[in-house]
């Protein structure tokens, strides 16, 4: 292979191909049909996604369009800003507020906090109001500048799996300068979708997250697949990934099967990132934390270790993360963003949605970041729309 | 915020890569996170950060699941796999323009 052109033109294969979507929406209509005979027309396939970017795939090719009515795509939570608690922006806008640089993913930007500090609800407006908040592409992006400048800095480190090692290698590198301190607000996905699962009910399948598993493996959502006795694809993002991953999951429920399988074998292993994992387990620990809107989650946290317990921003500026005990609800009033995350709810069921709370005017959390559920629908029409095409057109 | 885009390595300088995102960007990312990277590697790329290495002889082996499904609805269908089979192997060949789907057998 000569050049990176000739690897994104087969990747292409995935996203522009009619003619294997046609057989596939063909096969998940056969197996549609099939789950009725055999569950009764009442029964619904609910599959759940835990990424943000399978639901912008999902909303923005409309694939909630080709399934059968009995067959339902919902979002789970995996948007880490979306559950990013309100405390760890509150913290930073006290930071930006005392001179402090504050580097973040544009993602963040405008993730509004519940309470106001120093007049301002989000870094974007705190960036408004003459504070020092930069936005970063990268950590390596952010440690460059933070070296070059001087500035007494710190990073609001958002992110699940896919995004830890981006940190932990510069840690373990020893390149983060003595002026930048780190923010952990980092959370992990298999004890989310655990609790999902849990919490919302029925759910028949599981569509996994590829670029989180380039990280972790495959192995970790096997506990799922077993403990519910449901299918789970770590499937890739291209649209007809996704359409695999639905056909394949429908497959194992008429066969009742309730295996684990690789769809993204490309980027995909059992075992993960050996090298990652290992950057990771040296820079930080598990720990009970807390998710936005829904309270605290077993072992769904990552917090700086002991060996690099220097470089903790809450520690070094004496900020106190609130307790189980002390955690307060940290939605706006009727955001819906909570039951949005665990799949209780869509977008199009919140009074706010599109109404008070937009892509350039967020009031939930789930409006913020591109891949935030409802920014998704916003942008992309996902729900009402898209069903009313369908249905105008035959495909209800 | 887990997107992630496929580069190639140009260059290896210790932790750090100069990756070629084709369309003429190209970029240093955090290769460290890898083992032993090489310039020619194609590599995921999420926030600057290579996540796994691409792994070419499995680009199109997701199509086995489509493959398999479409043999299943022949079969059920009164048509002759064998049939399928072979017609799907040409539309991968064609789809590349390549040999690549004999990988596929």
């Amino acid at each position: 292979m000569e050049h990176i052109d000739k690897v994104k033109a087969i990747e292409n294969v995935y996203r522009h191909n009619p003619s294997v979507a046609s057989t596939l929406k063909s096969a998940i209509q056969r197996y549609a049909e099939k789950l009725a005979e055999k569950h009764g027309s009442n029964f619904t396939v609910k599959i759940m996604n835990f990424c943000g970017t399978h639901e912008w795939t999902t909303t923005h090719f409309g694939i909630r369009s080709l399934m059968p009515k009995n067959v339902e795509l919902i979002a789970g939570p995996g948007c880490p800003v979306c559950i990013t608690p309100s405390f760890y922006v509150e913290a930073t806008l006290k930071l930006a507020s005392e001179g402090i640089t504050i580097y973040t993913y544009g993602d963040a930007f405008k993730l509004p906090a519940i309470r106001a500090v120093d007049g301002a609800r989000s870094l974007s407006e705190a960036k408004a109001g003459g504070r020092s908040v930069k936005v970063s592409y990268s950590f390596l992006d952010a440690v460059k500048a933070a070296s070059a400048d001087g500035r007494e800095s710190v990073f609001l480190g958002i992110g699940f799996e896919t995004t830890v090692p981006s940190y932990a290698s510069l840690m373990v590198a020893g390149k983060i300068p003595r002026n930048l301190k780190f923010l952990s607000a980092l959370r992990l996905t298999p004890p989310a979708a655990l609790y999902a699962i849990e919490h919302v009910g029925n759910v028949s399948g599981v569509v996994l997250p590829g670029h989180v598993s380039t990280i972790i493996g495959a192995a970790p959502w096997v506990p799922l697949s077993e403990r519910f006795k449901i299918p789970g694809v770590v499937s890739g993002f291209e649209p007809i990934d996704l359409i695999i991953a639905v056909a394949e999951i429908l497959k194992q429920l008429v066969n009742d099967e309730a295996k684990t399988v690789i769809e993204y074998t490309r980027a995909v292993t059992w075992e993960g990132n050996k090298k990652a994992q290992n950057l990771v387990s040296q820079v930080t620990q598990v720990g009970e934390a807390a998710w936005r809107g829904l309270g605290f989650i077993p072992d769904s946290g990552l917090y700086l270790s002991e060996d690099y317990a220097a470089l903790d921003a809450l520690a070094a500026y004496g900020i106190r993360e609130p307790t189980k005990k002390e955690w307060s609800y940290d939605l706006p009033r009727d955001c819906r963003c909570a039951d949005i995350t665990l799949g209780r709810a869509k977008p199009t069921d919140c009074s706010l949605f599109t109404t008070r709370c937009t892509p350039e005017t967020p009031w939930g959390p789930c409006m913020v970041s591109s891949e935030g559920t409802c920014a998704v629908w916003a942008r992309f029409g996902g729900g009402g729309l898209a069903e009313e095409v369908a249905s105008e057109i035959g495909e209800d | 915020m887990c997107w992630a885009v496929v580069a190639k390595i140009l260059k290896v300088n210790g932790d750090l890569g100069l990756a070629d995102f084709g369309g003429g960007a190209s970029k240093e990312i955090v290769i460290s996170t890898i083992d032993d990277p090489h310039e020619g590697d194609f590599v995921l790329v999420h926030a600057g950060v290579a996540l796994s290495r691409i792994r070419e002889e499995e680009l199109l082996e997701s199509l086995r699941y489509y493959k398999e499904i479409k043999i299943e609805l022949a079969r059920e269908g009164g048509l002759d796999p064998e049939e399928v089979r072979r017609e799907v192997e040409a539309d991968i060949r064609r789809w590349v323009g390549s040999t690549r789907a004999q990988e596929m057998k």
